[in-house]
């Protein structure tokens, strides 16, 4: 048996087994690197357009300005404002609810068939189309609250409706992966529940927390079609003062401006999106920071 | 004792060996204090010398029986009945030594007894020696077979030895008084009576490591049959 | 202290509120030097562990130490026909048991044989556990620590524990031992948190290995000064028994042994209660060895009793290696 199994091992057969595995991989990688080449070559080529269109419409004018019916005249400042007070409002509810609800449904809740049903009902939320929440916001804080149309505000509390089941998703796999021998220690000195969770479990997972909210805001700010809805399309010549104020966002503004006739809008276009991927780097940038230095305290 | 074997198999294999050593050892011992006896009644020096050589094949065993001793505490860490059983199989060997000693100690008083007339309680010595290398025998059986009661019964029969010890040392003593010149050859057996008294007080100390290895109790306050000085 | 006096205390025992009970036995213990006395072989009569009012501190001349531990002492915690089900699953069934201070109390057997479930009932931390259910009476000091009255937060801090894979806080050394203490209250301002930090470093033989990188990440350090330092955590907050799960089953043979050591000093200070699943260790370290197998407590008996001569001839199987 033994002496059967050593020769195998050196056989042809095994040299021709060996070698057919080697190629798999090699193959593998292949596909591996084709896939990422594909994307990149999207990235690419799109802010290669982008910037071969839209330098030429990067002016102090453009960034200071508003918007304007006259191509010349247009700038992006009001929108970029929009979106900074938009952004704020969602994150500055999406956030604390978004993580409360996560430690609730992970730390305290009984596991029974209403916390499944909760379960399901936000997992559902999350991969509802964003337009349905634009809808839902013109009913409740348009028509039944009565909140200023077009300003950030409901926009940000539209957003942070659509926001919220991806921080809960995100937040509650962040606390789930925390070692239960940490929360084990923390009891086992006497802390209670609430300690537990606030000294060492939140701490612990903020960074995953802070992963999805990324992830969350990134969707937020990228998106159209609930602001639509909650009328942030309407022409505003003046930057908002406040989130009460009508305003409109980036990427409203660029599907404004793409609609347009007048051939000066399509530079305009194109350099409003060059500011907006800044815009999201910037944030994506600030975030990662934060995350890091969370996850280097020890 | 033990109703099933040791999940490590080598453990049961080391002290069924340990076991096997002990045994040997009392086979040796027995073995010894008969031929002693034997020769002592036939006169035969030449059966007396042997004896006397063998002698030292129960010390090697003796000496290879604590090397198994505590290579097995080392390697094993026996524990409760096992370790009750490891350390009694080391005070066995010594003890178990020490009546090969004995039957030595008779062995060698066998050239000196050779020119000896008839002697009347050499006819009860004989007897005297069987019973004491079968408490021997019997004990280690008992060893072997953890067995506490045969260790008990071994201890009654202790009672049977030293009556007979008793029952020598007065006849030789009346003998001698009645002949002095056979001081010389009755004072030799005289040790040979006490020789093989100690034999049995060492199968019942044997039977109180038995009884402790079995059980984990001492065997108590035994009524010990009197060790007497008569006079 | 005569009989009676041990006897009858049960009441005012739990009356005095922690910390001062666990401090003052503490001073008190210290004075009587207890913790010199090394009595693997001799099981000394309980020191008064309980309030300021017992003024009499000679411990009873008597050596009388009876299989049943109970006789004439007042044991620092009691288990009474105690029965865990995980949901349908009976996991520990009718098991009653003593806990006695000063006295390392050693619970072996075999793997799901429910000794961890029954160390975790005694501060509760199958409460954690969902379907978890506890039935039977657990006292400390004579006080049911399943009583609506008693608080689990607080029985947790006077009955410590110290788990089977070390795990330190990922903060500072400083903080692992600091956090205790903290959120209980029990020092005033820094210098006397400082040292409490001290006091239970030293106490859990770790004071010299890190006396100069408190600041570091306890996590940083190896296993077995990760394990001391829970101890020493453990210890902050001056509890009246650590419970030790497992405790060196993650350790090498000389992080064990110091473990160990550690575990001989300390006994005397606390009632030391430890689950392993090395019976030599059991055997090293505890005057006590209780047996369980399959949710039974089979034998509860002397250490030494219970490794050269068990009553039980299951706990004889087990012990020499002939189980199953």
């Amino acid at each position: 048996m033994n002496s059967v199994a050593l020769t195998r091992w050196s056989g042809e057969d095994a040299q021709r087994r060996v070698a057919k595995r080697y190629a798999a991989e090699r193959r593998f990688k292949l596909l591996g690197l084709l896939a990422v080449g594909i994307s990149v070559a999207f990235l690419v080529f799109l802010l290669a357009t982008m910037l071969v269109r839209g330098v030429g419409g990067l002016s102090a004018t453009f960034l200071a300005g508003s918007d304007s019916t006259d191509p010349a005249m247009a700038g992006v400042w009001g929108a970029l404002k929009g979106s900074f007070l938009t952004i704020l409002v969602t994150i500055g509810l999406a956030f604390p609810v978004g993580v409360l609800s996560a430690v609730y449904l992970e730390e305290f809740a009984p596991r029974n068939r209403w916390t499944d049903l909760i379960e399901v009902s936000i997992n559902n939320l999350a991969a509802v189309p964003s337009i349905i929440f634009g809808l839902l916001g013109l009913a409740v804080f348009l028509n039944v609250l009565h909140l200023p149309r077009s300003a950030p505000l409901v926009g940000g509390l539209t957003l942070a409706l659509m926001t919220m089941p991806v921080i809960v998703i995100a937040g509650r796999n962040a606390i789930k992966s925390v070692p239960p021998s940490i929360r084990d220690a923390a009891l086992g000195v006497g802390a209670s529940k609430m300690q537990v969770v606030f000294h060492h479990v939140l701490p612990l997972a903020l960074p995953g927390i802070l992963t999805g909210t990324i992830i969350g805001m990134a969707r937020a700010l990228g998106e159209t079609a609930p602001l639509l809805m909650i009328g942030m399309r309407a022409f505003i010549a003046a930057p908002p003062q406040g989130i009460s104020d009508p305003a409109t966002v980036l990427p409203v503004q660029i599907f404004l401006w793409s609609d347009e006739v007048s051939r000066g809008f399509v530079e305009k276009t194109s350099a409003a999106i060059i500011v907006l991927l800044v815009f999201m780097l910037l944030m994506n940038g600030l975030a990662i920071y934060l995350r890091n230095r969370f996850e280097r305290r020890w | 004792m033990a109703t099933q074997g040791h999940t490590l198999k080598a453990f049961d294999e080391d002290l069924d060996r340990l076991r096997a050593l002990i045994s040997e050892m009392g086979g040796l011992a027995e073995h010894a204090i008969g031929e002693a006896m034997r020769c002592l009644v036939d006169r035969d020096v030449d059966g007396a010398h042997r004896v006397i050589e063998d002698d030292k094949k129960l010390d090697a065993l003796e000496i290879e029986t604590e090397k198994r001793v505590v290579q097995l505490i080392a390697l094993r860490a026996p524990m409760a009945g096992d370790l009750r059983d490891v350390v009694a199989a080391l005070k066995i060997s010594g003890v178990v030594e020490r009546i090969g000693d004995y039957a030595k100690n008779i062995s060698k008083r066998v050239a000196v007894l050779e020119d000896a007339g008839k002697i009347e309680p050499l006819s009860l010595l004989p007897e005297m020696a069987r019973i004491a290398s079968q408490m021997v025998h019997e004990v280690l059986n008992a060893f072997v077979n953890r067995d506490a009661e045969a260790a008990l019964r071994v201890c009654e029969r202790d009672k049977a030895v030293d009556d007979f010890y008793d029952s020598i040392f007065r006849t030789l003593l009346t003998h001698m008084m009645e002949d002095t010149h056979s001081i010389r050859h009755a004072t030799h057996l005289l040790f040979v009576a006490k020789n093989l008294e100690r034999v049995g007080d060492h199968a019942t100390n044997i039977a109180e490591m038995v009884y402790y290895a079995a059980t984990g109790r001492h065997m108590g306050e035994r009524v010990k049959g009197a060790d007497s000085v008569a006079a | 202290m005569t009989m009676t006096q041990e006897k009858q205390p049960i009441t005012t025992n739990s009356a005095v509120p922690f910390p001062s009970t666990a401090i003052a036995a503490d001073a008190a213990r210290d004075d009587a030097g207890i913790a010199k006395e090394d009595a693997a072989w001799t099981d000394r009569p309980e020191p008064a562990a309980g309030p300021a009012p017992i003024t009499v501190e000679t411990p009873s001349p008597e050596p009388q130490d009876t299989a049943e531990p109970a006789a004439g002492r007042t044991p620092k915690m009691r288990a009474d026909r105690v029965s865990v089900f995980y949901g349908d699953k009976q996991a520990l069934k009718d098991v009653s048991i003593e806990v006695h201070d000063d006295r390392v109390t050693a619970f072996i057997g075999p793997s799901g044989c429910g000794k961890s479930t029954f160390l975790r009932c005694l501060n509760r931390m199958n409460d954690t556990i969902a379907g978890a259910r506890v039935a039977g009476q657990i006292e400390l000091d004579g006080h049911d620590i399943n009583a609506p009255d008693m608080d689990v937060v607080q029985l947790r801090a006077r009955v410590g524990m110290v788990f089977q894979k070390p795990n330190p806080f990922p903060k500072s050394i400083y903080e692992n031992v600091a956090y205790g203490p903290r959120i209980h209250g029990l020092a005033q301002g820094k210098s006397e948190l400082d040292g409490i930090v001290e006091k239970s470093l030293r106490r859990a033989g770790l004071w010299d290995e890190v006396k100069d990188r408190l600041q570091e990440s306890g996590t940083a350090l190896s296993g077995g000064q990760q394990q001391r330092l829970c101890i020493a955590r453990a210890i902050a907050v001056d509890p009246e028994v650590i419970l030790m799960d497992e405790p060196c089953s993650a350790l090498d043979p000389i992080a064990t042994a110091k473990i160990e050591e550690l575990i001989h000093e300390l006994r005397g200070r606390y009632a030391i209660a430890i689950v392993t699943h090395n019976m030599q260790q059991a055997a090293r370290v505890s005057q006590r060895t209780a047996f369980f197998h399959l949710g039974e407590l089979i034998e509860y008996n002397r250490t030494s009793d219970i490794f050269t001569n068990p009553r039980e001839q299951r706990t004889q199987d087990y012990i020499t290696g002939r189980y199953g």
